[in-house]
């Protein structure tokens, strides 16, 4: 049986079969993108009642649950739903949080471009490249938080990316 | 030299948003464009917490799901692809890799064992933490909770 011969009932063959499927995968894709943003504005907690309609026993449960959460929460902020959401929760309320907060900047700043290796230190030849590539990554996103919240002036960005610079010489 | 130039760029595209007067809006703007900031950091943060893993593999070998008997194949397979779901381990990692408390309130549909309608609420992290997150996990998902200011005092 070759991936040109029909092999299943609707007449398709393997290759048509995946095409399609990415094809509705893309699709899928597409709309999330179109209906759900990367993070959203502020909500009321009460939005989250729109997912569960009253009328089904299953939301019986959820409906209290977001009812204790309205004592508790002013706001809520959606991510989207693409399996990032965690990631993109931390980095968002995390960028938030330390922005008032100049101790807490420094702290996460200072771990970003010097701690992220020290802390990983100790590896081999073959793990240098993902220790250059997070020393790299590492100063963007530090760059983000501190040029966004003008916590830090640019000139004292300079060190983290001669920093930066020379960690990916040492590991030419 | 490719990585660089990019690096280099953004970097000064960075620093012009932060003469905005509107660094807030700036924020959610930059990190709510398509394949930008947002994924790039994502994926860093990926990295970041796969590397936590393996700096101490004897400690999160036995809470691998999915079969998986080394920490570099699992972290492989599901922590530094994108899209791939966020386990509680990878939860703790992340907490623990930036010092941060997380706070996860748990809206799960269980049935409340009484009157008192209490979502189950863990946390993460170092409870001295000078900086605490707030999250909600409904199945399969977070989003970003913001605590009454009067409870915070």
């Amino acid at each position: 049986m070759t991936s040109e011969s029909p092999d299943n009932d609707d007449g398709l063959t393997n290759a048509e079969k995946y095409q399609q499927t990415q094809a509705q995968l893309e699709k899928i894709e597409q709309e999330v993108k179109a209906t759900q943003p990367l993070t959203s504005e502020q909500l009321d907690i009460a939005t989250l009642k729109e997912l569960y309609p009253a009328d089904e026993p299953a939301s019986k449960y959820f409906l209290l649950g977001i009812n204790a959460l309205d004592k508790r929460y002013e706001k809520i902020r959606k991510t989207r739903g693409d399996g990032n959401c965690y990631y993109r929760s931390f980095l968002y309320n995390l960028c938030e949080a330390i922005c008032g907060n100049q101790s807490e900047l420094e702290r996460v700043i200072k771990f970003g471009a010097y701690g992220t290796v020290r802390s990983f230190g100790g590896f081999g030849a073959q793990q240098c490249t993902t220790l250059i590539f997070i020393a790299w990554s590492g100063s963007y996103i530090l760059t983000v938080l501190a040029t966004l919240f003008s916590c830090y002036h640019s000139q004292r960005i300079q060190p983290i990316r001669h920093l930066c610079r020379r960690i990916r010489g040492n590991g030419n | 030299m490719a990585i660089e130039i990019f690096y280099d760029s953004f970097v000064e595209f960075l620093e012009g948003l932060a003469e905005s007067d509107e660094k807030k809006h700036a924020m959610h703007k930059e990190l709510t464009e398509e394949n930008s900031t947002s994924d790039y950091c994502t994926w860093y943060l990926r990295v970041l917490s796969a590397t936590f893993f393996k700096a101490d593999p004897e400690r999160f070998l036995p809470y691998l799901e999915g079969g998986y008997v080394d920490i570099y194949s699992y972290c492989q397979q599901e922590i530094e692809p994108m899209g791939k779901e966020c386990t509680m381990v990878q939860v703790l990692a992340l907490a623990e890799v930036f010092q941060v408390r997380v706070d996860i309130e748990y809206l799960d549909g269980h049935e409340f064992p009484s009157d008192n309608f209490a979502l189950a609420k863990h946390s993460f992290g170092p409870e001295t933490a000078a900086t605490t997150l707030s999250l909600l996990y409904r199945p399969g998902h977070y989003d970003i909770l913001y605590p009454k200011k009067e409870l915070t005092h």
